[in-house]
């Protein structure tokens, strides 16, 4: 999974952004990357916020994905710039106390 | 049928089929950046039309449709219009969404502020290909009171209702009903084929979840309130889902084919 490690704080602030780009064009909130909390790995405790080429392809509306919108930049930055992504293995965000039923 | 009829100021007469809430949901998804063909329009016209004809509209409190390939649209209910809200790795396909069996799932809101109980409730789940890993969720929510639709293995669904669970035998794809009453608890499934009630049994003894309801996994939890913690497992690809009150068993079935009239008639896809 391609994304970004960020602390609780940024990560909230990051989904702030994004539901505010949303809303501040009276828009409902309908789409968003989503945060996760890390579980197991070197990055334990951090939280992931996934950043894929196909989640920055997805079709918002009118053909607009979410790098059509200029506050994506400013989003981007503030997690230190696509280069700051890092590939993390999906095992690392699952909870390891969820219930399997 | 009622039509209704409009003059824009060049003279051109516009013909537009009656239902006020179909317009409605059509022109909500117009705004969010889909086109509706007139073969759709008809569709969508057509369903809501059989679903107040058939006297079950009223119980339907949601009902999302994604087969829109743009994702505002595809957030929208049809019955209030509220949008749910996409999270994470999601494919919005023509025809139908998909979850990355990662990060990808739907939010589509409380059980706790539908109007819904534990023997006032349906369910409904439109799965057009399964995933290859056993035990996604397509639609869940709870802990203690587990409440889900899953598919259990390539023959077999998990029905789980206030943590009561059974694995009635069927593939778990097409149209997969539930509904309960004081009676019973029904679940079904409608392929191209026809349509099949899989079980009726007593309801449960457990107690009912309240809290938010997610598809493509479960909210471990949903038990009660407003606190969230998803699971998210399934990459099956889903047509539709929506939660109401109960439903008659003959009510079910007709809502069942009216999803998969509307599914077919707004895709030109053919259901499992």
């Amino acid at each position: 999974m391609i994304g970004f490690i960020t602390d609780i704080q940024t990560a909230q602030a990051v989904i702030d952004g994004i539901r505010n780009a949303q809303e501040s064009r009276g828009l409902p909130y309908y789409w968003t990357t989503g945060s996760y909390p890390i579980y197991t790995g070197t990055h334990a405790g951090k939280v992931f916020l996934p950043f894929d080429d196909e989640i920055m392809a997805t079709n918002l509306r009118k053909g607009l994905t979410p790098v059509d919108f200029p506050e994506f930049e400013q989003l981007v930055v503030s997690l230190g710039g696509l280069d700051a992504r890092i590939d993390l293995a999906p095992q690392a965000i699952i909870n390891p106390n969820a219930s399997t039923f | 049928m009622n039509y209704s009829l409009s003059y824009s100021l060049g003279k051109t007469m516009v013909v537009t089929r009656g239902d006020a809430d179909a317009n409605a949901y059509i022109a909500a998804v117009e705004a969010a950046g889909a086109t509706v063909t007139s073969t759709q329009r008809n569709a969508i016209d057509d369903f809501y039309v059989a679903a107040k004809t058939s006297s079950y509209y009223t119980s339907l409190k949601r009902l999302y449709f994604p087969i829109w390939g743009v994702a505002a649209a595809n957030a929208i209910d049809m019955i209030s219009l509220i949008s749910g809200t996409f999270v994470g790795g999601v494919t919005h396909g023509t025809g139908y969404v998909q979850g990355n069996g990662s990060t990808g799932y739907f939010r589509a809101g409380n059980f706790g502020t539908l109007g819904l109980s534990k023997t006032n409730f349906s369910s409904v789940i439109g799965i057009s290909q399964i995933a290859s890993v056993d035990g996604g969720a397509y639609w869940g929510l709870g802990n203690s009171r587990f409440t889900a639709i899953r598919k259990n293995s390539a023959t077999s669904i998990q029905r789980s209702y206030c943590a009561n669970s059974t694995t009635p035998a069927a593939v778990p794809t097409g149209i997969i009903s539930t509904s309960v009453d004081a009676t019973r608890l029904l679940t079904s499934r409608r392929i191209t084929s026809g349509y099949t009630a899989l079980e009726s049994v007593a309801v449960p003894a457990g107690t009912f979840p309240t809290g938010e309801v997610i598809t493509m996994g479960y909210n471990l939890a949903g038990d009660s309130g407003t606190t969230f913690n998803p699971v998210i497992i399934s990459t099956s690809r889903l047509t539709l889902y929506g939660w109401g009150t109960s439903l008659t068993d003959a009510q079910n079935e007709t809502y069942s084919l009216n999803l998969k009239n509307l599914f077919e008639g707004c895709t030109g896809l053919t259901l499992p």
